[in-house]
């Protein structure tokens, strides 16, 4: 099977540090009138290449912030992101939108994918973006490795959600980002399509070294990851290394009841 | 390969397939640019045909006159609705695709690049509309010609030959239009945060930008210093003036209507609110939540309703201000006057003299020359008997005493040769006739300038000693004191001279301007009616269409079909009425700064609101706009699956 370049092995770089993304003292607030809402209360933490991290923690836990700001799609208040070696702080929108196409893949739970254009188009969007010719190959390879080769036509709306999210995931992969985020990508699927995304991650990591931290709330697929990170209040509660459904059950548990 | 999908050219990909999806929603635009390119190439081409004619004589340089100031100005306003509908029409897209431009800034677009996407459809929206505009001149032109003869301003009009430039200036003119109206739009898709995708309502959350309060409110500064500070003016300029206070007012308005539509529409919608029915409160809470929409609809009632109202005011009160004026300062009991250019034959004054206690008072109107240090310089004089002048109108001195005129070698001066000290009472120039002899005559009198409707010339002689030297000079005017206008008119009977009040006289001195300057309204108002119907079924086609979940959901929630197209239509109407309202507002506020801006230059001059026109406009624009949002809502309703997925 035909895969992805993942970003570690992608040629032309030189001196890829060993640590794909390093979080220091993330803080973030929302300030909604008058009242203050802390997101993230001072997160530090690693990210080595080649891992695969889920993140997890009750709902308002500051997840989402959390992945928005490591991906460079928001910006915390105080605290250092760096993604693949290069410090995000103080870049413009410009320069981060740029430096996110190379180095960050997303999928969320909405699939995000444009309705108007079809699945092979969304997928060849980022590299038409940025600039690049989309070699057919390359955008056809994307397809196939996540079973849809022969949907490559079809739009979103004539795809089962399962179908629409490993499009995502294609879209999310076909520049060989350095990171891979994604935001409960299971949320919106049933049990089998669920599975058939987390096993094309988990193949993804394990082939060709991609990085990959998710957000989910979900143990079942938490425990497709190397590593899970609690978060509660915006503050790191603790990990748990080789995760089972029910070890990551179990601290979930505790975690709300504390 | 699996699977070979044909793709465009990678950097247009997106704005273009984005073009084909949207076609319907960027008509609009379009029809706006065709309908303003159209005009402009037409003006142009008649504009072109007609300073080619001026040099022709005559008749044809007044026509040439004619023709530009009246389409000037209908370009001038045309290019402004344009804008004004092509960057609502923008503002509007992109509002609504905020989720899809958010989409492609986290698919990597560049706030550059999504700013680019948006000028692009611009670009090619208005290149299109622009070139279809510029080759229709030659259709145009004739019917805009043939829209002035009728009116039977100008006698005989002449063809319009076919020429390159005009069509290459409305095309450039339309290109430019466009670009200008989606810039203010592309900037703001330029600040779309990635992060908006992932949110799950789209709700207006910030719909003004700080763009849009400085540009509002330097406006509405601007307008308000202009109606507070009128600078004097005269009823030639009023137009202009008018046109540039309203356009300031009606843009601050525009730009600030997400602040000041919402409440007014709640307001409106209060009576309503407090019913039983769902509509009233329905309507009323999504009138704020759903700012962009609503201001949407009501900018394009705003601007024809406000356009309409403050030109039509202006003439209006030119005109009511001349006919007063007239009226007031004509003490007279008839007036006889001769058709056209022509003069009041003597047998004429002679038989009007001749009634029984009647007295007659005949101004005839020549030229002098009087000797300057820069040579002689020619003006216009009247030859009047200074006995019975005054008696017949009203004349205000200013200084000495216009008796001294029955004095030989005198001469009165009005207000505005008054500035040149040789010229003061007491003072003697020399003052040449057109016959060739030159006498030095004394200034007796200063008489003011009292109306612009009864203008009084700078030179004012015995009328005899005119008539002596200025073979040309005719008797425009004969006033009557002491006999009514039927016994004038009987007295008079077979000279070919016309007898009638001061209202006549009013008439036949200032209506054919009035008729020139409606003809001008009529350009302008259907012209600017036309952008209305446009601009507002453009933007209810688009947000009603936007709507789908809303209206299933209210469907889910009880909603009968009939219920929802009435919300639909009372929403859209809601929000006319609101944009009529201040689009009143604009032009009482216009139409009293003129006022005050021409009372150096009129007595009676008033502030006249037309007040029907204005309900008229008003209703027209209701009523398309409840027609559309019915046909849009039940359109939507009715159709089953959208060929297109809504927001996920
Ligand atoms: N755009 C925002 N504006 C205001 N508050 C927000 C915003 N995004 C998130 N929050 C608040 O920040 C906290 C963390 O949110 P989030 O990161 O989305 O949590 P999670 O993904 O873990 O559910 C929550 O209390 C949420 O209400
Ligand atoms: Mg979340």
């Amino acid at each position: 099977m035909t895969g992805f370049p993942a970003g570690a092995h992608r040629g032309g770089m030189t001196a890829i540090p060993d640590t794909a993304l390093r979080l220091r003292d993330l803080r973030k607030e929302y300030r909604m009138g008058k009242q203050t809402v802390t997101a993230l209360d001072g997160v530090t933490l690693d990210l080595p290449r080649g891992s695969f991290t889920a993140v997890m923690g009750p709902s308002g836990s500051g997840k989402s912030t959390l992945l928005h700001c490591a991906a460079g799609l928001d910006r915390p208040d105080s605290g250092t992101v760096e993604l693949a070696g290069t410090p995000l702080g103080g870049l413009s929108e410009r320069a981060l939108t740029k430096l996110r196409r190379g180095r960050a893949g997303f999928v969320f739970q909405a699939f995000n994918l444009l309705p108007s254009l079809t699945a092979a188009q969304n997928v060849s969007l980022p590299l038409r973006l940025a600039r690049r010719r989309p070699a057919l190959a390359q955008v056809a390879r994307a397809l196939a490795a996540v079973g849809l080769a022969e949907r490559a036509r079809h739009r979103p709306a004539e795809l089962s959600g399962g179908q629409q999210q490993r499009v995502a995931v294609a879209r999310a992969l076909v520049t060989s980002p350095d990171v891979l985020f994604a935001d409960e990508p299971t949320g919106a699927l049933d049990t089998k399509s669920s599975h058939q995304v987390m096993g094309l991650l988990r193949q993804l990591v394990d082939e060709h070294g991609q990085t990959v931290v998710m957000v989910t709330h979900d143990p079942v697929v938490a425990a497709w990851a190397d590593r899970v990170v609690f978060l509660r209040d915006g503050r790191l509660a603790g990990q748990l290394d080789r995760p089972t459904p029910e070890t990551v059950a179990n601290r979930l548990a505790h975690l709300e009841d504390a | 390969m699996p699977t070979q999908t044909r793709m465009t050219a990678p950097t247009s990909a997106h704005p273009l397939s984005g073009l084909r999806s949207r076609a319907a929603a960027l008509t609009g635009t379009a029809l706006a640019l065709v309908l303003g390119s159209a005009l402009t190439s037409g003006t142009l081409l008649v504009i072109a045909a007609a300073a080619q004619a001026s040099d022709a004589g005559e008749n044809a340089r007044y026509w040439a006159t004619v023709v530009m100031v009246l389409l000037g100005t209908a370009t001038t306003v045309a290019c402004f609705v344009s804008v004004f509908v092509v960057a609502s029409t923008f503002a509007l897209n992109v509002a609504l695709r905020r989720r899809e431009l958010a989409l492609l800034r986290l698919s990597g677009a560049t706030p550059g690049q999504v700013r680019r996407s948006v000028l692009a459809e611009a670009l090619v929206t208005g290149a299109l509309a622009a070139a279809l505009g510029a080759a229709l001149g030659p259709i145009t032109a004739p019917v805009l010609t043939g829209l002035i003869d009728r009116s039977g301003l100008v006698a005989g009009g002449f063809p319009v030959p076919y020429a390159v430039w005009p069509q290459a200036v409305s095309f450039g003119l339309g290109l430019a239009v466009a670009l200008t109206g989606a810039w203010a739009a592309s900037r703001r898709a330029g600040r779309i945060s990635p992060l908006e995708a992932l949110r799950e309502a789209s709700i207006d959350r910030k719909p003004m930008t700080r763009s849009r309060w400085t540009g509002g409110l330097a406006f509405l500064a601007i307008g308000l210093w202009q109606v507070a500070h009128a600078p004097s003016t005269s009823s030639d300029s009023a137009l202009t003036d008018t046109t540039l206070v309203a356009a300031c007012l009606i843009t601050a308005v525009a730009l600030l209507a997400p602040v000041i539509v919402p409440p007014l529409l709640r307001a409106a919608c209060l009576p309503l609110a407090r019913g039983r029915g769902a509509n009233g409160m329905l309507a009323r809470e999504n009138a704020g939540a759903a700012v962009q929409r609503t201001a949407a609809t009501a900018a394009p009632a705003l601007v024809t309703v406000g356009l309409a109202a403050a030109l039509a005011g202006a003439l209006g009160t030119v005109s009511a201000a001349q006919l007063g004026d007239v009226r007031h300062l004509v003490r007279a009991d008839a007036v006889v006057s001769a058709p056209g250019d022509g003069s009041v034959p003597e047998a004429a004054v002679d038989a009007a003299a001749a009634i029984d206690g009647a007295t007659v008072s005949a101004q005839s109107r020549g030229e002098v020359y009087l000797s300057k240090p820069d040579g002689d310089e020619r003006r216009a004089a009247i030859g009047i008997d200074a006995r019975t002048w005054p008696r017949a109108i009203a004349v205000n001195i200013l200084q000495g005493d216009l008796g001294g005129l029955s004095w030989p070698d005198t001469m009165a001066v009005a207000q505005q040769e008054a500035g040149d000290p040789a010229m003061s009472v007491g003072k003697a120039i020399p003052v040449r006739f057109p016959d060739g002899t030159t006498r030095r005559l004394e200034v007796v009198a200063v008489v003011r300038q009292v109306s612009e409707a009864l203008p009084i010339p700078s030179v004012l002689l015995d009328r005899d000693l005119l008539r002596a030297h200025d073979q040309r000079a005719r008797t425009e005017v004969a006033y009557v004191s002491g006999a009514d206008v039927p016994e004038v008119r009987a007295a008079i009977a077979g000279t070919g001279a016309r007898t009638g009040n001061a209202a006549d006289y009013a008439e036949a001195l200032h209506g054919t301007a009035r008729d020139s300057n409606n003809v001008l309204l009529a350009l302008v108002g259907g012209m600017s009616l036309a952008y209305t119907f446009i601009a507002l079924a453009n933007t209810l086609v688009m947000t009603t269409a936007d709507r789908r979940r809303e209206f299933a959901m209210l469907r889910m929630a009880g909603a009968t079909r009939g219920q929802i197209v009435r919300l639909a239509a009372y929403e859209a109407a809601a929000a006319v009425l609101v944009g009529a309202l201040l689009g009143i507002t604009v032009a009482l506020l216009t139409l009293r700064s003129l006022a005050s801006a021409l009372s150096e230059n009129f007595v009676t001059i008033s502030p006249v609101m037309p007040w029907a026109l204005t309900a008229a406009a008003t209703g027209a624009c209701l009523a398309a706009a409840a027609a559309t949002a019915a046909l849009t809502a039940t359109y939507t309703l009715g159709w089953p699956r959208q060929p297109r997925m809504p927001r996920s």
